[in-house]
């Protein structure tokens, strides 16, 4: 699994404009309805989950990224998207400190092996210090992407 | 000081696999270890006690993980550790070592007895 399977070009955002958890998140969900990945009706519930989720336990998993995340009926197949805060966000992460970089993943409840291998994905990523820290200083969507696509084309050395 | 290693078998029995919520709980669990602690799976070597590398395993419902570790209190870090994979992560065994919310007291690791 790559990037390209599963994070939305068109739903990144490279400048989040919300102070907190639940901020980010309806902000990364309303850009996976604002593609369609995300039945608009649906938002609300999503980000409900997501955010009944981080209630378990935050998903900020420190080093300033996050991986908030649910299962949710209304989903026929996983998706994602990226989204940087330079400002950061206090996200009751694991270190303490305040998180740049998100990744959040909605997905069907019945497909846990993907869900699985988008984390494995990402968390291979994030372990090259050079592609995490050009993320979290990424400008413009089009970095982001070009992030991605480079670490999909194997051209960040782990 | 005696510095040898111990090791331990761990089987993912949760359907979800180690996921985030688990590799939280395994980071929070180890902290209270002095042991140092890695995972073995296949070729992988990550630090246990390492969100994001615990993740990058991908560990799924049915593989096997070899725990591995050094120090005074490694033999009770791995049994804490299998409980925690052998309960599957769920919300009791959380709250028995103390790591979420409705946390009991008695956080030792040390099997219960009888």
């Amino acid at each position: 699994m790559k990037f390209a399977d599963f994070i939305l070009p068109e739903a990144i955002r490279a400048e989040l404009t919300a102070e907190d958890k639940e901020g980010v998140i309806r902000e990364m969900v309303d850009a996976l309805a604002e593609v369609g990945a995300v039945r608009r009706e649906e938002s609300d519930s999503v980000v409900g989950a997501i955010l009944k989720r981080e209630e378990l336990g935050s998903t900020g998993i420190g080093r300033g990224v996050a991986v908030p995340h649910t299962k949710h009926p209304s989903m026929e197949r996983l998706v994602g998207t990226v989204a940087v805060s330079h400002e950061g966000v206090d996200f009751d992460s694991l270190d303490g400190d305040k998180v740049h970089v998100f990744f959040l993943l909605v997905s069907p409840p019945d497909q846990p092996g993907d869900h699985l291998r988008a984390l494995e994905y990402i968390s291979r990523q994030l372990r090259d210090d050079t592609f995490c820290r050009f993320l979290k200083q990424a400008k413009s969507l089009e970095e982001i992407r070009q992030l991605l696509a480079e670490a999909d084309n194997n051209e960040f050395g782990r | 000081m005696c510095q040898f290693k111990q090791s331990r078998k761990l089987v993912v029995s949760n359907a979800e696999g180690v996921h985030a919520r688990a590799a939280t709980l395994i980071a929070k669990l180890l902290r209270k270890f002095q042991a140092k602690v890695e995972l073995v799976k296949g070729a992988e070597r990550v630090e246990a006690g390492d969100v994001l590398q615990v993740l990058s395993l991908g560990a799924a419902c049915g593989e096997e993980l070899l725990a591995e570790a050094w120090g005074p209190d490694a033999p009770a870090a791995l049994e804490a550790l299998g409980r925690l994979f052998d309960q599957q992560f769920e919300d009791e065994v959380a709250r028995q070592f103390g790591l979420v919310a409705g946390e009991r007291q008695d956080v030792e690791a040390e099997p219960p007895t009888g």
